[in-house]
């Protein structure tokens, strides 16, 4: 059997991203609003998961690298000179202090394990939201508005996002088999064994932490520029728990969970809205019980559990 | 450098206390290169405490260790593993949700002699895993294999990093006289044959008694006798130690 044959997972993602560059073009321009949410909880979804899907840290506080990027690209954005700025280039401050962040923060919190350090990253997030709520520059409850500054096209931001959603995917795949990649699932699994089989598990967590913080940062940022607002709303936690349950469904340390899952959870969460306005929530509590029930490794992780030709296949 | 008779590990004096209980008492351990020394002792007697400050594990609190010539208490336990230093455990540890080749696969890839290029790392562990005979079972996830299995595997991976120095803790219970020999077989071929040295914690003395170079009784935390095999199973302390004191 071809065991070094046929890899599905790059061809599952380049096929689900080509059809990610077509959609605003095909169908309604008004798709790219839609998209530009998908692709927010996807790229979200792909952040966390190194945290917590590789290196097995439950991270809900993640949502605050977010905020940090929304707001330090909405003051690089009215800082910065009335020449067009490019899109790209204006999320790097915001990355840039999240990844400082990260570090500062994960350097401590990451010697926690477990329950106590999901509590830590939940509290770390509710400071920061305190902080920005009570800093009059940045608007306090009110946001920060962008309006009067440079706007960018909706399709515009849609697209740069769109690729650096299928960077972090394409990292996530690339990672996977690599001596790295090797290191951060040997820390999820048993830190105190990778620690002794001499991966120097303090550096691999820090960074993997902070850069996971930074790539959330960018979408943070991005976001923030669509919808050329940027409030205290962006710390929020369920924002987070959004993303647990869109990794849980695809299935948490695979690089087609993240992509999977919100493809998913984006149509039944459409359907159930549509369907009962009211009751949509309800319906969805039980979905998500089912999954932690019976899919606890999500439908990828399932997979490939189950059979060992899709393990080599899905990845 | 590993030149016959150079001390490989050197334990000084080791002590560490938990709360009011002292597990290990002033141990002194010198383990020259090539040799393999049996660490035995009843329950409780500080053999795995001992491995756990030798790993970096823990921190003894008096004494010194020195891995090589270099000074490794204190240090974190990555580190001393880097400086050619691996372990097994007493309840197999192998990283269950990933694949058996994954396992070795780490091992190789951290080993502190191979280079960090790709292919090397993933040829040994393919060999390793050819060596303890779990070819077959390379796609199949660690958590899927037998205790004979897990204990072959965690031994892999601590094969494929190439240690010069190898603490088994227990690598041999749980299995049967044949799988002992085999294990035992391997562990000559893959380790001693190539100058590597071992400290191996162990109840099954049959094996002790064929492997050991020498072997190091603790009992109540205190080193109580250190030499040749046959001379320590004859020694009156160590038994002892093990049956208790002769009625009068």
């Amino acid at each position: 059997m071809a065991r070094a044959g046929v890899r599905l997972t790059p061809l599952v993602l380049a096929a689900a991203f080509a059809g990610l560059v077509v959609l605003p073009i095909v169908g309604d321009r008004n798709l790219a609003g839609f998209g530009l949410r998908l692709l927010e909880l996807m790229a979200m979804t792909y952040s966390l998961n190194l945290v917590t899907g590789f290196l097995g840290y439950v991270d809900f506080g993640h949502v605050v690298f977010y905020g940090i990027g929304a707001y330090a690209t909405a003051v690089a954005l009215a800082g910065s000179p009335t020449v067009a700025v490019p899109l790209a280039l204006l999320v790097v401050p915001g990355a840039l202090a999240a990844l400082v962040f990260g570090v500062l923060v994960g350097y401590p919190i990451l010697r926690l394990r477990g329950a106590y350090f999901a509590i830590a990253t939940f509290s770390i997030d509710e400071a920061v939201l305190a902080i920005v709520l009570n800093t009059d520059a940045l608007g306090g409850s009110d946001g920060f508005p962008l309006a009067r500054y440079a706007r960018f096209e909706l399709l515009h931001v849609y697209y740069v996002l769109l690729g650096f959603t299928a960077l972090l995917a394409a990292a996530s795949y690339g990672i996977l088999r690599t001596r790295v990649g090797l290191a951060l699932q040997a820390i999820r699994e048993d830190e105190d064994v990778a620690e002794a089989q001499a991966v120097s598990t303090v550096p691999y967590k820090v960074f993997t932490y902070a850069l996971a913080g930074a790539a959330a940062a960018v979408v943070g940022g991005l976001v923030g520029v669509a919808h050329v607002l940027v409030t205290p709303e962006y710390f929020e936690v369920s924002k987070g728990i959004e993303q647990f349950v869109i990794m849980m469904i695809g299935g948490p340390g695979t690089a087609l969970g993240p992509l999977v899952g919100s493809l998913i959870y984006f149509a039944i969460k459409d359907a159930l809205i549509i369907r009962y306005p009211h009751l949509h929530l309800v319906f969805f509590g039980v979905i998500i019980v089912l999954i932690v029930l019976f899919l606890p490794a999500g439908l990828v992780g399932h997979a490939r559990e189950r059979s060992r030709r899709l393990r080599t296949l899905l990845e | 450098m590993s030149a016959a008779g150079v001390a490989v590990l050197d334990v000084r004096g080791v002590t560490v206390r938990f709360g009011g209980l002292t597990a290990v008492a002033g141990v002194d351990l010198v383990v020259r290169a090539g040799e393999t020394v049996g660490l035995i002792g009843p329950n409780g007697a500080g053999k795995t405490t001992l491995f756990n400050v030798i790993t970096g594990a823990l921190r003894p609190d008096a004494g010194t260790v020195h891995l090589l010539g270099q000074r490794i208490d204190g240090l974190r336990p990555s580190a001393v593993a880097r400086r050619g230093l691996r372990r097994t455990y007493q309840i197999v540890r192998p990283f269950a949700n990933l694949s058996v080749l994954d396992n070795v696969l780490l091992g190789s890839m951290f080993s502190s002699s191979a280079g960090r290029g790709a292919a090397a790392p993933r040829e040994r562990a393919g060999e390793m895993l050819a060596m303890v005979g779990l070819a077959d079972k390379r796609d199949l996830l660690a958590r899927d294999l037998n205790l004979a299995e897990k204990k072959k595997l965690d031994l892999a991976r601590a094969l494929a990093a190439d240690p010069s120095v190898l603490l088994l803790d227990e690598v041999l219970a749980g299995l049967n006289p044949t799988e002992i020999d085999r294990s035992l077989d391997l562990l000559e071929r893959l380790h001693v044959a190539r100058g590597g040295t071992i400290v191996m914690v162990e109840h099954v003395m049959r094996a002790i008694m064929r492997i050991s170079h020498r072997v190091v009784v603790l009992h109540h935390g205190e080193k109580i006798a250190d030499g040749p095999p046959q001379t320590v199973a004859r020694d009156p302390r160590v038994i002892e130690a093990y049956l208790g004191e002769p009625i009068a």
